[in-house]
C-alpha cells in the first residue's frame, strides 16, 4: 500500500473523530420544544368542547412544508375524536362538503391570527356557532 | 421524578422479560468466553422484543388481544422455543470462528474502549428520560397508535396518520404501558434507548469477529453510533427509525457472518431480524427486498450457489411477517396504500441533489455521511472484493432505493428530501460506516484477513 494511502486513511480516521466529537454534543443539547407547545392551555378547554365519540377538523394554515405541529400535536391530545385536516387553501364549500362526508361537527382554530382577515374560519358564518376559549381561539361548532 | 422512577422500574420489567425470552431462545454470539456472553445479552435482548412484538401481534389476530401479560409472555416464550429448535444445538459450528475469538481476550485498550461505549450509551438512555418527546410523527404516528392499543388492550384502528404502517413500534410501546399502568408518551420513547443501546453492542461485536486488532471493535462501535446522522437522537424520540436501522443492520451483518462461516444460527437471526424490520416500519419490506436482491447479486457474481439459503430465510421471514400484518389490515378495514408513491420524476434528479446537499451541509447532520464518503474513496479496492463486497453491494442497493424513493415521491421531491432524507439515509448509514472501518483498518494494515 502507498504512503500517501496510508496517510488517507489516518486523515479519514481523524474526520471521523471530529465528527463524533461533534455529534457528542447532542447528548446535552437544549431539549427540542414537543410539537403544537403553546396549545397546553387550550387542550382542556377543547376536550370539554368537543365529546369524544365526535369528529374534528383542523385547517393547516400554511402550504406543506410550513407546518407547526399543531395538527400533530392535536390529534394526539384529544385522541380518540376523530380527526382530518385540511390546506387553508382549500375553498370554504369543499370543507364543508368534507366535513359532511365525514361526520366531522367541529372546526378547532388554535390560532386565529394565522389565518387571513377574510378567511371563513374568522368570520361569522351561519352554519357555524362559535365557542371561544378567547377571542384569538376557539371551536367552531358545525351547526347547520 | 416519580414518574420516572415509576418509568424507569416499568422499563427495567420489561427489559428483564426480553432479556429472559432471548435466553431462552438460546440465540447467542460465537465464542466461548465471558466477553461473547456479555454481548449475547445485548443480542438476547433484540430477540426477546420482537418476540414479544411478534405474540402481541398474533393474539390481536385471534381476537385475544394482549391484556394478559403471561399469556403474551407465554407464547413469546413458545417462539423462542421455535428459535431454539431451528436454531441447532449449537451457536457457532465454525471452528475457526471459535478459535479465532478464544485466541483475542479482551485486553486493557479493549476494555475501555467498551466502556466509553457504554458512557455514551447510558448517557444517552438517561437523556431519554429528561427530554420531553419532540418527534411529530411520535404524536400524529406512533405515540397515537401506542396509546389506542394499550387503552384497547389489542390493535384498533387509531385513525392515526398512517394507519396502515406495521405495528411493532406502538406495540412495544403499549407494552410498556400495560406495565406502567397509564399513558406517557415522555415514557415510552425510553425504550428506544435501551434498544439502541443494545444495538451498538451488537454493532461492537460484529465488528470484533471482523476486526483484527480486536480491541478497535468497541471504538468503530462508538464512531458509527456517534456518527450515524439521527441514531443518537432515535435514543430520545419514539420514532420507528432506530429500530428499523437496528434490524435491517443486524439483519444485513448476520448474512455476512453466514456467508463467511455458515453457521445456522446468523441465518436464525438474519430472518429474525428481517421479519421484524418488515413489521416495524412501511420502507422495511423494500429495504430487506433490497438486502435479499445484494445477497442474490453477490452470490452470482461469485457463481456460489450456497448463497440460496439466505435469499431465501429473507424472503421467507419477510413474506411470513408481511403477511400477518395485511391480514390483520383487510381484516379489520384498514386499507393498505402507497400514499407516498407518485410518477417516477427522473427530471428531478438535479433538484433532489440540490436539496440532499443542502440537507447534509452540516456536520452534525452530514458528518457521518462525508466520514462514509471519504472512508469508501480511500479504500475503494477493498470494498469491491469479498469478503466486504456484500456489505458494499447492500449499502449501494439501499442509497440507489432511497434516491428511488424521492424520484418517486408524490410530494415534490426536494420536499422530501427535506423532510425525511436525514432519517432515510440513517437507516443504513451504520453499515456504511461499518463497512467503511473494515476498508480503512485493512489499508492502514493494523488489520489482518480482509
Amino acid at each position: 500500500m502507498s504512503l500517501w494511502r496510508r496517510r488517507a486513511a489516518l486523515g479519514v480516521v481523524g474526520v471521523w473523530g471530529l465528527v463524533s466529537l461533534a455529534r457528542l454534543s447532542r447528548l446535552v443539547a437544549p431539549p427540542e420544544p414537543p410539537p403544537g407547545a403553546n396549545l397546553t392551555p387550550l387542550l382542556g378547554f377543547l376536550r370539554a368542547s368537543i365529546t369524544a365519540s365526535a369528529g374534528y377538523l383542523f385547517v393547516e394554515p400554511g402550504p406543506f412544508g410550513t407546518d407547526t405541529g399543531v395538527g400533530q400535536r392535536l390529534r394526539y391530545e384529544l385522541y380518540p375524536r376523530t380527526y382530518d385536516d385540511v390546506r387553508a387553501a382549500v375553498a370554504e364549500a369543499d370543507v364543508r362538503q368534507l366535513l359532511a362526508a365525514e361526520g366531522l361537527a367541529f372546526v378547532v382554530v388554535p390560532d386565529a391570527s394565522q389565518y387571513p382577515a377574510d378567511s371563513w374560519l374568522r368570520q361569522s358564518r351561519d352554519w357555524l356557532q362559535r365557542i371561544e376559549f378567547d377571542a384569538n381561539r376557539y371551536v367552531l361548532a358545525v351547526v347547520g | 421524578m416519580n414518574a420516572q422512577l415509576i418509568g424507569a422500574g416499568a422499563l427495567a420489567a420489561i427489559s428483564l422479560e426480553w432479556l429472559g425470552l432471548g435466553w431462552l431462545s438460546g440465540i447467542r454470539f460465537p465464542g466461548p468466553g465471558r466477553a461473547a456472553a456479555s454481548a449475547s445479552w445485548a443480542l438476547r435482548l433484540l430477540v426477546g422484543a420482537w418476540l414479544v412484538a411478534i405474540a402481541q401481534l398474533l393474539l390481536a389476530l385471534l381476537g385475544v388481544g394482549f391484556g394478559s401479560l403471561p399469556l403474551v409472555l407465554g407464547l413469546a416464550a413458545i417462539g423462542a422455543i421455535l428459535l431454539r429448535t431451528v436454531r441447532g444445538p449449537s451457536p457457532s459450528p465454525s471452528p475457526a470462528l471459535h478459535r479465532a475469538a478464544r485466541q483475542v481476550p479482551v485486553d486493557r485498550r479493549e476494555t475501555v474502549g467498551w466502556l466509553l461505549l457504554g458512557g455514551v450509551l447510558i448517557a444517552a438512555l438517561v437523556r431519554s428520560f429528561v427530554v420531553p418527546e419532540a418527534g411529530w410523527d411520535a404524536f400524529s404516528h406512533w405515540g397515537l397508535r401506542a396509546q389506542a392499543f394499550a387503552n384497547a388492550r389489542t390493535l384498533v384502528n387509531a385513525h392515526s396518520e398512517h394507519e396502515y404502517y406495521p405495528p411493532v413500534v406502538p406495540l412495544l410501546e403499549a407494552w410498556l404501558y400495560l406495565h406502567l399502568g397509564y399513558v406517557s408518551i415522555d415514557l415510552a420513547k425510553t425504550i428506544w434507548a435501551v434498544v439502541g443501546g443494545a444495538f451498538g453492542v451488537c454493532l461492537g461485536w460484529h465488528a470484533r469477529l471482523a476486526l483484527r486488532p480486536a480491541w478497535l471493535a468497541p471504538y468503530v462501535a462508538l464512531g458509527i453510533v456517534l456518527a450515524s446522522t439521527e441514531l443518537l437522537e432515535g435514543f430520545w424520540t419514539g420514532q420507528a427509525d432506530l429500530a428499523l436501522t437496528a434490524c435491517l443492520c443486524l439483519a444485513t451483518l448476520a448474512v455476512w457472518q453466514w456467508q463467511q462461516h455458515a453457521a445456522r444460527g446468523w441465518l436464525v437471526q438474519a430472518g429474525l431480524f428481517a421479519a421484524a424490520a418488515t413489521l416495524i416500519k412501511f420502507e422495511g419490506l423494500p429495504r430487506i427486498g433490497v438486502l435479499a436482491a445484494a445477497v442474490l447479486l453477490d452470490g452470482l457474481l461469485s457463481r456460489r450457489c450456497r448463497y440460496w439459503p439466505a435469499v431465501l430465510t429473507l424472503v421467507v421471514a419477510t413474506v411470513a411477517a408481511d403477511g400477518v400484518w395485511i391480514g390483520f389490515e383487510l381484516g379489520h378495514g384498514i386499507v393498505p396504500n402507497a400514499e407516498h408513491v407518485g410518477g417516477l420524476q427522473p427530471l428531478a434528479i438535479g433538484v433532489v441533489a440540490l436539496a440532499l446537499f443542502k440537507v447534509f451541509g452540516g456536520v452534525r447532520t452530514g458528518g457521518g455521511v462525508l466520514t462514509a464518503i471519504l472512508a469508501w474513496g480511500v479504500s475503494s479496492r477493498i470494498l469491491l472484493e469479498p469478503p466486504l463486497r456484500l456489505l458494499s453491494l447492500v449499502v449501494v442497493g439501499q442509497a440507489l432505493a432511497t434516491l428511488a424513493a424521492f424520484l418517486l415521491s408524490a410530494t415534490p421531491p426536494d420536499l422530501e428530501v427535506a423532510t425525511s432524507a436525514t432519517r432515510l439515509v440513517g437507516q443504513f448509514l451504520p453499515l456504511a460506516l461499518f463497512v467503511g472501518a473494515l476498508g480503512l483498518v485493512g489499508l492502514t494494515q493494523v488489520g489482518r484477513d480482509l
